[in-house]
Parts: structure tokens; C-alpha cells; sequence
């Protein structure tokens, strides 16, 4: 089971690859961990550990806020460029577009690293390769 | 309906509040302990197997002795027979007779303790079976309620559309600039690999007009004539 609160305190200003620096937060009300990095001010990746797994949710934009008509092209777009994207898939929660990625409870602290510095690196080109239905 | 089946209808019909449980809470304790039980179920009659095998081992080892005391009686009696001793020969006869009603029992024991312990290792393969598949439904369960953990966190944290819009316009100017960075970083690569390859002094020379002279077809022909 993994700690949560060794994982924060390893996260929080551990320097990645990248040269990017990671923030962490533990919100003990939800059990997850919020992480945001120096790369991309506006990414948020909400961490969570289970006895299987630990997943890693990125917010992108509310489904209620497009526009209705524009939908259908827009879930055929989030299929299409979900596999492109490294390490990390695009879904629909609740009315939530989200980028998420999954990894065994098992694997080392640098692949954790690794998936978030990614995930933020995504973000940009991610959010604003769906510009024109958010604007 | 296996719990996955069930989640993929709940999700098409729509269920998408959060907090809402589409996996039954019951229904995943109660596979757990199936899964807990079957495995104590299964440890257990792995050491009866176990015991029951060595007893068919047993039982095969006496056999193999019965059979060798036969065969090593048989070649007394004919010994006594070639001597002309009918008497022992007879004596002899009526231990193989015995032995060979021991034989039998023995042998008769023994297949069925071998049947026993095939079926018996039969039904455990298919248990195990079993309780993998089980246990792949319930980590199919657990990996939805997972992914549910993650959203009331995420729900409270989805932007609205117009900090959306401003975070977009922000991811383009983040892309662009990166974009801008990388041609800078190529330009000045090629600019590096020029200088090491003195292809820089070779544009120099030409741009100043001093490069090589590209003979003309015209120029050739006004030579000859």
C-alpha cells in the first residue's frame, strides 16, 4: 500500500528530467495527492493509490461548456488523438474531459515522475488542440 | 451479468452523479470472501491430495516389492522343481499363491487411489481456474471504484469555460513559444554544424560572388567559333 505521505514529501520539489520542479499537496479530505510543476502553470494532476494501481487525472475542460452541436466532432477527435498521447489517455467523467494516466501500485518513484512530467508537457499542445471548441 | 457487464450498461444508461455506486458494495465484499474462501479451500485440498498421492506412492512401492518377491519365489519353485523337490516346490506355490491374492488387492488399491487423485487434481485445476476469473472481475470492479475515488477531486477542480478560455489562449501562447524555441535550437544547430564543416566560409565565398565559374553552353560555343 502506498504511502501517501512519504510519496508527497518525495514529490514535492524533486527536480524531473525535464529540468521541471513538481509541487505536491496532499488533500486529505479526497485521499489524493495535487501535484502542479514549474513547467506549465495551469496543469493540475490529481495523484491517487489504490492496492493496485495509482492513477493520475488531469481536468481539461467542462462538457457542459461546449456546444452541443459541436460534441459529435469532438468525442470523435478525443478517440482519435487519445492513443497518440504518450503515457496518458483522454475520457469523459461526469461532465468532465479528463487526460488520465494509470500504473501498477508497484512501480518506482521515477516512473511516477516520469508519467507526471509527461502528463504536463501534454497538457498545452492537449488543451489547445481542442481550442476551437472551447473558445 | 458479470460486474463489468453491469458497469458498462449503468454507464450507457447514463449513471453519472458522483457518489453514486454503479458496483454494488455487497456484491464486491461478498466476491472477496468467495475469493478468500476458495483459496483456504484450496490450500486444504492440496494437502489432502498431497497425502492421499504419497499413500498411492506407498501402495505402488508395495506393489513393486510383491512383484519382485513373486518372481524371486517363482524361480525357487522351479529350483525345487529341477531337484525333484515337489514337496518344497509345493510349499513354495502356496506362498506365491499367497502373495499373488496380495498383489491383487494391493494393485486394485492402488488404481483406485490413482483415479481418486487425478479426479481430486482435476477438480482442484478447475477451481484455480476459477478463482483467477473471479479474481479478474474483482479488479475490474475495484479499478471502477478507483477511477471514482478520483472525482470528487477532479469534479471540484474542472474549470469553468470562461477560466477555460483564458487557460486555452495560455496553452497556445505555451505551444507556440515552444515551437519558436525549437526552430532556434535548429537554426543554431545548423549554424554550429556549418561552422564545424566550413560550409560557413563556402557561403561566405559565394555570396561574395567568387565561387567557382559555371560555364555556360554559350560561353563554350563562343570559344570555338
Amino acid at each position: 500500500m502506498t504511502n501517501l505521505t512519504t510519496l508527497v514529501s518525495q514529490l514535492h520539489g524533486h527536480e524531473t528530467k525535464t529540468g521541471a520542479t513538481l509541487f505536491a499537496e496532499l488533500l486529505s479530505d479526497t485521499d489524493t495527492i495535487k501535484v502542479t510543476s514549474s513547467a506549465d502553470e495551469d496543469s493540475v494532476i490529481f495523484l491517487l493509490a489504490t492496492d493496485e494501481q495509482i492513477l493520475t487525472v488531469t481536468p481539461l475542460f467542462k462538457l457542459s461548456d461546449i456546444d452541443e452541436q459541436k460534441r459529435p466532432k469532438l468525442f470523435e477527435e478525443l478517440l482519435r488523438i487519445s492513443p497518440v498521447i504518450p503515457l496518458s489517455s483522454l475520457a469523459i467523467q461526469d461532465d468532465g474531459v479528463i487526460m488520465y494516466g494509470s500504473m501498477s501500485v508497484n512501480t518506482i518513484f521515477e516512473n511516477i515522475v516520469d508519467e507526471l512530467d509527461t502528463q504536463t508537457d501534454n497538457y498545452s499542445e492537449v488543451l489547445a488542440g481542442f481550442a476551437e471548441y472551447i473558445n | 451479468m458479470g460486474i463489468f457487464s453491469s458497469i458498462i450498461t449503468a454507464i450507457k444508461g447514463g449513471v453519472s452523479e458522483v457518489g453514486e455506486g454503479i458496483v454494488d458494495a455487497n456484491a464486491i465484499r461478498i466476491l472477496e470472501q468467495e475469493i478468500r474462501e476458495a483459496d483456504t479451500g484450496i490450500q486444504k485440498a492440496t494437502v489432502s491430495l498431497t497425502e492421499l498421492k504419497a499413500k498411492e506412492i506407498g501402495l505402488s512401492k508395495e506393489l513393486a516389492n510383491l512383484n519382485a518377491d513373486i518372481d524371486d519365489y517363482m524361480s525357487k519353485a522351479k529350483g525345487a522343481l529341477s531337484q525333484g523337490n515337489e514337496g518344497l516346490a509345493r510349499e513354495i506355490a502356496e506362498k506365491i499363491a499367497e502373495l499373488t491374492a496380495t498383489k491383487e488387492e494391493t494393485e486394485s488399491q492402488q488404481q483406485e487411489l490413482d483415479a481418486h487423485v487425478n479426479k481430486i487434481h482435476g477438480v482442484i485445476k478447475t477451481r484455480k481456474k476459477q478463482i483467477e476469473k473471479n479474481r479478474l472481475e474483482l479488479k475490474k470492479a475495484k479499478n471502477y471504484e478507483d477511477l471514482q475515488a478520483t472525482r470528487k477531486a477532479v469534479a471540484q477542480s474542472m474549470p469553468t469555460n470562461d477560466s477555460s478560455a483564458k487557460r486555452v489562449n495560455r496553452a497556445l501562447e505555451r505551444v507556440k513559444s515552444k515551437q519558436a524555441e525549437a526552430d532556434n535550437q535548429m537554426s543554431a544547430d545548423k549554424w554550429l554544424d556549418d561552422l564545424e564543416t566550413g560550409a560557413d566560409l563556402d557561403n561566405k565565398i559565394n555570396e561574395a560572388g567568387l565561387g567557382k565559374s559555371n560555364t555556360s553552353v554559350d560561353d563554350i560555343l563562343a570559344s570555338l567559333k
